[in-house]
């Protein structure tokens, strides 16, 4: 190991290896064997020096467990890490330290003032170790392989540029196990200001293709297809019904070779709609059929009229595990609504999302995000906020719903965008540009 | 991580601060959203002569705060438990009593039901200046009155002052004390409850009964009564029977009395059909006024019942109460002679002269906040403030159970509000009680993740010690559950209760025990 710190980003104490200081010797570390994500670990300190150095050393370690048990109840702002570089000019590698403290080896109060000490760090840590962030390069229509950000449109369609998400490609992770994701998304949208921004990963080995998440109105079986220039794809469905009772309004066919890529996952659909409805006891609900055969019923969500898009309950497709020894069967997404009041019932259909729940994250906004601000989530350090350039200011705007969001190495991994608007609109036009980083993950040192 | 919390204690009177000269760490904290603080362990570490007098501490108001100085959880000590070596010393306030009750009933040598009586209440008035009034009402059967009175003494004089019990240790161990506290809340159960008010009713049994409707002479039917607090009054009850198929409609009314007889008239119940008047059996039937009418305190009113007119062969017939039980001694019934246009007393069979009453239930409703509020400050001993709500639920006010203030308010609130809430209630710090209305579920206004931290929705971090008890949270952990997609299929999680363990910085969310 040519080097170990312990510290954070704002200032750093080598305690093993290259550019050691006095009193600092060396440290001895065994990472304990863990399977599980969190380990109880320790690390061994070697200390020669001037009592006076000692003091100060002990001091400095003391500081770094209390600045731990601080930033633990939010009152310092950066993590205590142990810091690790295999080889001289190599990549740095991170672990977030966790209720540390000390312990003394038995004569330590009496080599203290003789000039030596041994100490012992313990801590809980993370089950591995993370890099320093690296740019992705990401794809879309609007360019490849892009560095420094991309644009986004809030949808995906057939017109140039039109892209709700990007790909990254499985050579720009280097990772041997799932890495954190850092992202960078500033609005650049005259008008208008963004309130909550959904995000979903999709991973696949092969798969690098958008379409199958995107269900356009054209292919929907059901209703009437209407011309709108405003419309996804300039199109959109007029579902109308009369009854009732729980009424079938058609449905998207998922087709085999889809289903297939879909591989067990879930997703949340997140279906989008070109007007919005005036009925305040409109309930919606999605039935995954082959043929008449239901094969999953969700249950029924509340389609609030002050809401331009609905989101249906997570749906795994296929719902049930297959052999996979051949294709699957192709399914039917259907829709079902229910109104108790009698009459004819409206509602326009523009296109429906399947946000994939690998891993992901919604951002529901208290502050909203104008035109430069940044979403700025960061899933090293577990932070997000909105960073404000024009001003220099930093500030927390949402309340992040999920886990951290996670890239897995050598597949096509997929992240999705959905932006809604004060209104509750997703606003179809609006722009973005994003920056991605990530952090190499090992277990191993 | 563990957070740092401090103990102080008020002298029982308010009057200033108490230092035991003993160290104290807060051990569990409970609190509730029926009721704020609810429990709290305290445990004690010094010399055994310093640890036996936390026994004085008993009813000592205690405070729980942070290192900022933030409270964390009040109330007052309930029960002492010193550990020596090998023994164990509590003393409580859990069996005080200075105020006892005995209601109790009487047999006849004949082995019959005679009565049913309740003593004077006995007080020792020492230990309530001390303590508080803390009373019970015992319940026993075949008692005559000299017994019963035997009984409350000698149960007073036993329970008057802090009940103490000796026992020995399962092993020998450490020596310390453990402070057992309770939110003040609790103290709403030392006091009972009785409202005689706002429900007016004689069950008879009779005898007696009288035709109306029937005759010019016997044109309408009446009893008065006389509210002792202002109530509102909503329903009238009279046990009635139809002669042959009168087709009229009844009504009921409200007058006020001039010269011992119905006066003017005040206000007129909804029309009851006569079809819904049985012709075999007498039957109560409800009359109600849509709008419920305003009594005063202390004014007498009459209730009188309008058969819808006059015919000889289809008319009505009352049940009246010759044994003139209704409770209130100088009102009675009487009937209206349209021939000579003045009011009778109705008339008597079994003793003629004297002045029969109806047989009839006058039900009086109020809104259960404003009840809440009668019942709390019934029961207040130690709030600086009540601070009630308005629940839109009206219910009569009438109470003669023998519960106490507490179990009273606590099923009122949990008949809740006419937005289908619950009604909780806190105390805060400066011992005022509020209550107020369960939030909105669609307005969950705190996330916990999955490390078990609780955050508002402007991802604030709330200190583990301070759970957000009686509102509404949601996972932040996953985005599985969004707003207001998901409010039918993962509703949001009401934290009724939770109870939080400094030592290991461990807060368990459960649900309160009544619910």
């Amino acid at each position: 190991m040519n080097q170990i710190s312990v510290g954070d980003t704002s200032a750093w104490t080598v305690i093993h290896g290259a550019s050691v200081a006095a009193p600092f010797l060396r440290a001895a570390y065994a990472p304990s064997p863990c399977a599980g994500d969190l380990v109880e670990d320790q690390i061994d300190l070697f200390l020669e020096g001037t009592p006076s150095q000692l003091t100060t050393a002990l001091s400095l370690l003391e500081k770094t467990i209390s600045r731990s048990q601080l930033h633990a109840q939010g009152g310092y702002p950066y993590f205590q890490m142990l810091r690790f570089q295999p080889e001289s000019d190599g990549t740095y590698y991170y672990c977030p330290i966790n209720n540390p403290y000390l312990t003394f080896n038995a004569s330590g109060y009496k080599t203290h003032h003789t000039g030596s000490l041994q100490v012992t760090l313990h801590f809980t840590r993370p089950n591995w170790f993370d890099s320093d962030p690296i740019e992705l390069p990401l794809t879309n229509r609007n360019g490849e392989d892009v560095t420094g950000g991309i644009a986004l449109f809030n949808h995906t369609d057939a017109h140039a540029g039109h892209d709700s998400s990007v790909l990254i490609k499985p050579d720009h992770i280097e990772s041997a196990l799932p890495a954190p994701l850092r992202f960078e998304l500033e609005n650049t949208h005259p008008t208008g200001e963004v309130q909550d921004i959904f995000t979903g990963l999709y991973h696949h080995p092969t798969n690098d293709e958008h379409d199958i998440f995107f269900c356009q109105s054209p292919e929907f079986m059901g209703g009437s297809l209407l011309y709108s220039p405003d419309a996804i794809n300039e199109y959109y469905r007029r579902l109308i019904w009369s009854s009732t009772s729980w009424t079938d309004l058609g449905s998207w066919t998922l087709i085999n070779t889809h289903v297939r890529l879909f591989s067990g996952r879930t997703f949340r659909p997140i279906l989008h709609l070109y007007n919005s409805h005036l009925y305040n006891d409109l309930y919606l609900k999605i039935k995954l059929l082959k043929g008449s055969l239901v094969l999953w019923e969700g249950e029924a969500i509340y389609a609030d009229p002050s809401y331009q898009y609905l989101i249906f309950p997570p749906v795994r497709i296929p719902p049930v595990s297959l052999l996979n020894e051949n294709l699957p069967h192709h399914i039917d997404f259907a829709f079902f609504a229910q109104r108790h009041t009698s009459g004819t019932h409206q509602i326009d259909v523009d296109n429906l999302l399947l946000l994939p729940l690998d891993t992901s994250a919604s951002f529901l906004g208290f502050f909203t995000l104008m035109e430069e601000a940044v979403l700025v989530d960061d899933s090293f350090f577990g932070k997000h906020n909105i960073r404000y350039p024009t001003l220099g200011s930093e500030a927390v705007g949402h309340l992040r719903q999920g886990g951290p969001l996670l890239l897995y190495p050598v597949e096509y991994n997929r992240l999705f965008f959905v932006q809604t608007n004060t209104s509750h609109q997703v606003d179809i036009l609006r722009t973005s540009t994003l920056k991605a980083y990530y952090r190499k993950r090992v277990r191993l040192l | 991580m563990t957070h740092a919390l401090f103990v102080s204690f008020l002298r029982r009177d308010f009057s200033g601060p108490f230092l035991p000269a003993v160290r104290l760490a807060p051990e569990r904290l409970s609190w509730s959203a029926f009721g704020g603080p609810d429990q709290s362990i305290i445990l004690a570490h010094g010399q055994i002569e310093n640890l036996l007098e936390l026994t004085s501490t008993l009813r000592f108001p205690v405070h729980i705060h942070d290192h900022q100085n933030t409270p964390v959880w009040w109330g007052f000590v309930d029960e002492v438990i010193i550990f020596l070596e090998d023994v164990q010393v509590k003393v409580s306030l859990v069996n005080l009593y200075n105020r006892v009750t005995i209601q109790y009933s009487f047999i006849s040598p004949d082995n019959k039901l005679a009565d049913q009586l309740e003593t004077a209440p006995i007080n020792n008035p020492q230990s309530q200046s001390e303590f508080g009034i803390k009373e019970t009402m015992i319940h026993e059967t075949d008692l005559d009155e000299n017994f019963a009175n035997a009984l409350r003494d000698t149960f007073l004089s036993l329970h008057a002052w802090p009940f103490s019990e000796l026992s020995q240790r399962s092993k020998p161990g450490e020596v310390y004390a453990q402070l057992h506290c309770s939110g003040w809340f609790k103290t709403l159960a030392w006091r009972n409850y009785k409202n005689l008010e706002g429900f007016y009713a004689n069950y008879g049994p009779g005898p007696g009964v009288f035709a109306f409707g029937d005759a010019n002479t016997h044109r309408y039917v009446g009893q008065s009564f006389q509210p002792g607090a202002n109530v509102n009054l909503k329903y009238v009850y009279f046990r009635l029977r139809a002669e042959a198929s009168p087709s009229t409609s009844l009504t009921a009314r409200l007058h006020s009395q001039s010269s011992g007889y119905p006066g003017s008239l005040l206000a007129t119940s909804s029309a009851v059909p006569a079809s819904q008047v049985n012709g075999s059996k007498y039957a109560w039937i409800r009359f109600t006024f849509s709008t419920p009418v305003a009594l005063s305190s202390g004014t007498v009113y009459w209730i009188t019942l309008n058969p819808g007119g006059v015919n000889a062969s289809n008319y009505f017939y009352i049940k009246t109460d010759e044994n003139m039980e209704f409770s209130q001694l100088w009102r009675h019934g009487a009937y209206f002679n349209q021939s000579t246009g003045a009011w009778y007393p109705l008339p008597s069979e079994t003793a003629p002269g004297t002045k029969p009453d109806l047989v009839f239930r006058f039900v009086c409703l109020s809104d259960t906040g404003l009840q809440i509020a009668t019942i709390a400050s019934a029961g207040d001993q130690f709030f600086e403030k009540i601070l009630g709500l308005t629940t839109g639920i009206q219910t009569s006010p009438f109470r003669n159970n023998g519960y106490d203030c507490l179990k009273e308010i606590e099923a009122l609130m949990k008949a809740g509000t006419s937005n289908k809430r619950w009604v909780l209630a806190t105390v805060t710090s400066e011992r005022f009680l509020k209550f107020y209305e369960q939030p909105d579920p669609d307005e969950a206004d705190v996330y916990i993740d999955s490390k078990s931290r609780f955050f508002t929705k402007h991802q604030v971090q709330l200190p583990s010690y301070l759970p957000p008890v009686g509102r509404y949270a949601r996972l932040a952990a996953t985005t599985r559950v969004s707003l207001p997609w998901d409010r039918n299929r993962i509703p949001a999680c009401f934290i009724e209760s939770a109870a939080y363990f400094p030592t290991v910085d461990k807060l368990i969310i459960a649900k309160h025990s009544s619910s």
